[in-house]
């Protein structure tokens, strides 16, 4: 009598089990394009003297923004533009592109989660490209109200700051 | 008719009066016969002796060792051997209701493991547990500056809340070059560039 259960398992609930599982992993999309956050980098111009009539295509930075700016010795300026920004989602397991002055790929970011961290906390791997060129590797930890400020390089007379906050 | 005494005895005949159990005239007529053939004298008082030598040394009847203990282990065996037999009867008594009975069970026995299988499989998932591990690490970034000429010094400005990255060395990007809008890279032998990255990060 057991001979023949263990037949009837082999042959049967065996089977189920390999479908059952080939069904659900069929009916669920790849988790690995999850989105576990959202971040936003936006490009900053940062410059003492007035920028020149180019300028003027570029809106000026938000009160907020250039406060915090002026309270960090080596970004603080008198004048603030805003040259782009993008959003985009982080993926589970996927890596992601931020373009902050598309369709330019002259400021480029990468990055790829590394999971939470603490209660609010988004572990990131991300990279800083200038000129299709990694200038930097770095796993910072995201929070929703503390950005990441970089100073990066000189435009025009200008200091580009790339600002880049976990928004989700 | 009566045999002749020179007559050779048969086989049976000769054992037993070699054995000394032949009797009546089966014995003198093989007497008769024997005193014409020294050689089957000869051998049977070898034979005789031979077994007055067994007698002597070996008793007649000997009582086993134990005796009780003997027989109580032949009931024992005896009784086990009826008890087998019970058991087997028994057994296949309670085989032949049990086989009635998985006949109808098998069946719906079969659909419920079927369906719990079938429900297990479906919870077998590669998807991570949503509430995955938080994962406590330095707060302080790690960074990695693959170009050796660009540094990177990394501030805690007081009150601020902000993580700040002063990169230092950088090349400046030309005024000449429109960094917005430009869809493709103008400047520079570099603008021909394929990125791929390929590295490895362990």
């Amino acid at each position: 009598m057991f001979k023949h259960l263990v037949s009837l398992f082999a042959a049967l609930v065996l089977p189920c089990m390999v479908t059952g599982s080939a069904l659900a992993e069929q009916s669920e999309s790849d988790t690995g394009k999850e989105v576990v956050g959202k971040i936003k980098a936006t490009l900053y111009l940062g410059s003492n003297s007035e920028p020149g009539e180019w300028a003027k295509d570029y809106v000026v930075a938000g009160q907020e923004m250039a406060s915090r700016l002026r309270g960090i010795e080596q970004m603080s300026f008198k004048h603030y533009r805003k040259l782009g920004a993008d959003v985009q989602p982080v993926f589970r397991s996927y890596e992601n592109w931020l373009a902050p002055l598309k369709p330019s790929e002259e400021i480029l970011l990468s990055f790829e989660s590394r999971g939470r961290s603490g209660a609010d906390g988004l572990r990131l791997d991300l990279e800083f490209w200038q000129h299709r060129r990694k200038i930097m590797q770095m796993n910072p930890v995201l929070k929703s109200d503390k950005p990441l400020l970089i100073l990066g390089p000189r435009w025009r007379g200008c200091s580009m700051i790339i600002a880049i906050e976990l928004i989700e | 008719m009566k045999r002749h005494d020179d007559q050779e005895p048969n086989p049976a005949e000769l054992t037993l009066w070699m054995d000394g159990e032949l009797t009546g005239d089966d014995l003198a007529r093989v007497e008769s016969w024997a005193k014409n053939n020294p050689e089957y004298l000869a051998e049977r008082e070898a034979i005789q002796a031979m077994q007055s030598d067994i007698r002597s040394s070996i008793p007649a009847s000997v009582e086993p060792p134990y005796a009780d203990f003997f027989n109580q282990r032949i009931l024992r065996a005896i009784e086990d051997k009826r008890g087998d037999v019970s058991e087997q009867k028994l057994a296949i008594g309670f085989a032949a209701i049990a086989g009635k009975f998985s006949k109808w069970l098998a069946l719906p026995a079969a659909a419920v493991a079927m369906l719990i299988c079938f429900y297990m499989g479906t919870q077998v998932s590669l998807a991570p547990d949503p509430m995955a591990p938080v994962v406590k690490v330095s707060a302080k970034p790690a960074i990695y500056m693959p170009d050796g000429n660009v540094r990177a010094n990394v501030v805690s400005p007081q009150n601020n809340g902000a993580t700040v990255i002063v990169l230092e060395g950088l090349e400046d990007i030309p005024d000449d070059f429109d960094i917005v809008g430009e869809p493709h890279h103008g400047r520079g032998t570099r603008s021909q560039m394929v990125m791929v990255s390929n590295e490895m990060i362990f």
